[in-house]
């Protein structure tokens, strides 16, 4: 009898230590996995704020560009003044992630292409150390910002992942979290084929 | 040469302007004749083992059957075989001391003609300005810096620079200048016994210094080889065992199968923590293929993402993928690192296989030293300022000779003890080869 009651004691007692060890294991993993996506979620904000650096690196570049420019480029005024407007627009829209800012800057670094492209029929600016130091400039920043841009789409797809994917979807679907949208090339810049006869004519 | 052009075709050279280049390089009159006079040498050595080994046999022969005739003379005993029987126990060790300098004495003859003679042309042939010189080491003393950044991490100590080149990818010495160096590595490790046990390993080393670097690189990025594809991966492994392993020992005992658990338990979550606590991040990057064979670390996400494009991510999954290499690179401070591990006998002159396997070492050798400036000069491209004009620098100094610091190289003296020798005995200056 006391054999029994042992054994069945011994049963429960096993039960009861396996069952807290489950918790205990779930509580870790659901710990472990908040703070894994509230990283995640910082990283995005993170890597967004460098995108910002360095648009504010290109905004500081344009009143230098315009006033190199312009004493040149005086059949081309409507490009320069398109891009002053543009950045003053950004300017005060500085601190909002919407799809209407992401077109503006794929406009101005339009802008900006433009003006360096034109620039190459004026060989007095093209030999200016002023316009060649702000060409570099110009090519450091654009390299940082794609850079900056495939560093948040990184971050952003982690972040998805976490949200999405079993078992983590379960602790995500307990927090808030923003939907980011990932950066997008613009629908002009999708050709799925380059006529290169017709670039060069 | 046909073996050469088939042996190239198989080692991955699929230019035919390369193959004719090697082709008539080895064709040439004058590298003819140096093997030619190669191989004269290893049967002179046969020559003078097989001769010498008779001769001081003979001697004695000689010397202990008159000392026993004289004896006889005297006291009417004498016993020839005895003197054979004699003669033949002194041989043993006398035979062994001469065999092994008449071996050592060819050997490095034979390595010397090689390496001096036709390695120095034929790193010509790879690229103009290649600076190969068999008795000058092109040192550096970036071992601390490199160890503390895990680059050289399964390497205590440097022993030694086996070979060095040093050459630039302009022939002004203006923009980029490359060494590289095959270092002789070991560990040290206490086994059970407390006592000491090194092993040594082999590797190659790159070394690109970028002056005029259009990209400054102010944190590390350390792109690892790693063939496995996730971090779970590489763990299931040992948990599906473990797993398999800890099924049979509850069948024979649950004590040993509750061990098992624990233990991969304990592993799969030290192994967790470690990568949480690496302190350098992983960066985790858009090119499937690259993300398959290496995993890339760094402290920020946007310079480590400004250098590996996915122009640099082709290139480099398209040299691992022909080499067959595990390479390791970092970049640090404008200089990038390119490290892969290579066996002992690389480059080395075997002197007792044919002269045709030591020009496939050297075939070998070529390819991929073609590869790896191919690499580079794509490197160049991406990474030096498209307009140079600024960023000239008139006075770099091609690194000629570099001052090596004791405190660092731990006992690279030794090798250059025996360099030192070795140049005493042939003749040549010891100043030669000091580093100023």
């Amino acid at each position: 009898m006391e054999t029994q009651t042992f054994g069945l004691f011994g049963q429960w007692l096993n039960l009861f230590f396996w069952f807290w060890g489950l918790v205990i294991i779930a509580v870790i993993y659901f710990i472990a996995t908040y703070n894994s996506i509230i990283n995640l979620k910082n990283t995005v904000k993170e890597t967004f704020s460098s995108i910002d650096t360095v648009l504010q690196n290109r905004y500081n570049l344009i009143p230098n560009l315009v006033e190199v420019v312009k004493q040149y480029m005086q059949h081309e005024s409507w490009v320069i003044s398109k891009v002053t407007e543009l950045r003053a627009s950004l300017m005060s829209n500085w601190n909002k992630n919407s799809l209407e800012r992401f077109a503006q800057e794929n406009e101005l670094q339009a802008g900006l292409k433009s003006i360096f492209a034109v620039a190459e029929n004026y060989p007095d600016l093209k030999a200016s150390t002023n316009f060649l130091e702000l060409q570099t400039s110009w090519s450091e920043i654009e390299d940082r910002l794609q850079a900056a841009r495939r560093a948040y789409n990184a971050s952003i797809k982690e972040l998805n992942n976490k949200k999405e994917m079993f078992p983590s979807n379960i602790v995500a679907s307990m927090m808030t979290i923003e939907d980011y949208k990932m950066f997008e090339a613009d629908s002009s810049a999708r050709i799925e084929k380059l006529d290169a006869k017709s670039m060069f004519s | 040469m046909n073996w050469l052009r088939e042996y190239a075709i198989k080692k991955w050279l699929d230019d035919g302007n390369e193959i004719s280049k090697l082709e008539s390089f080895f064709d040439d009159f004058e590298i003819k004749s140096i093997l030619e006079q190669v191989d004269k040498n290893r049967i002179r050595r046969y020559v003078w083992l097989f001769w010498g080994i008779i001769s001081l046999y003979f001697l004695f022969w000689s010397l202990f059957f008159w000392e026993v005739v004289t004896i006889n003379w005297i006291t009417r005993e004498a016993n020839f075989f005895d003197t054979v029987i004699t003669s033949s126990v002194f041989l043993i060790p006398i035979g062994l001391i001469y065999s092994a300098i008449v071996i050592f004495i060819f050997r490095k003859k034979i390595e010397w003609t090689i390496k001096e003679k036709i390695l120095t042309k034929l790193s010509k042939k790879v690229y103009d300005n290649l600076q190969y010189d068999f008795w000058r080491k092109y040192a550096f003393w970036e071992i601390r810096e490199l160890r503390s950044s895990n680059f050289l991490n399964s390497y205590e100590r440097v022993d030694k620079i086996e070979d060095s080149i040093a050459f630039t990818l302009n022939k002004d010495w203006k923009y980029a200048s490359v060494q590289w160096y095959e270092l002789q590595t070991s560990e040290v490790r206490w086994s059970w016994k407390n006592r000491r046990r090194v092993i040594t390993n082999h590797c190659y080393l790159l070394k690109t210094r970028l002056p005029s670097a259009r990209i400054n690189i102010k944190n590390d990025i350390y792109i690892k080889d790693d063939r496995s594809d996730t971090v779970w991966n590489k763990m299931l492994t040992p948990i599906i065992v473990s797993s398999f392993i800890a099924m049979i020992s509850w069948i024979i005992t649950k004590i040993f199968a509750i061990v098992v658990v624990s233990f991969v338990l304990c592993f799969v979550i030290v192994y967790i923590l470690y990568h949480k606590f690496n302190w350098r991040n992983r960066v985790v990057l858009e090119n499937l293929e690259f993300e398959k064979l290496f995993d890339v670390h760094s402290n920020d996400q946007v310079e480590s993402r400004m250098i590996i494009t996915t122009a640099f991510m082709d290139r480099l999954v398209k040299l691992a993928n022909k080499t067959k290499r595990k390479y390791n690179f970092l970049f640090r401070d404008n200089v990038f690192y390119v490290k892969w591990n290579i066996s002992s006998w690389y480059l080395e002159v075997n002197t007792w296989k044919k002269i045709s396997s030591n020009i496939e070492t050297f075939v070998n050798w070529y390819i991929e030293m073609k590869e790896i400036i191919s690499f580079l000069q794509d490197m160049q491209i991406l990474y030096l300022s498209k307009t140079d004009s600024k960023f000239i620098w008139a006075d770099l100094n091609p690194p000629q000779y570099e001052t090596m610091k004791d405190s660092d190289f731990g006992s690279i003296n030794l090798g250059l003890w025996n360099l030192w020798l070795w140049n005493i005995w042939i003749g040549n200056f010891p100043w030669k080869f000091t580093l100023k």
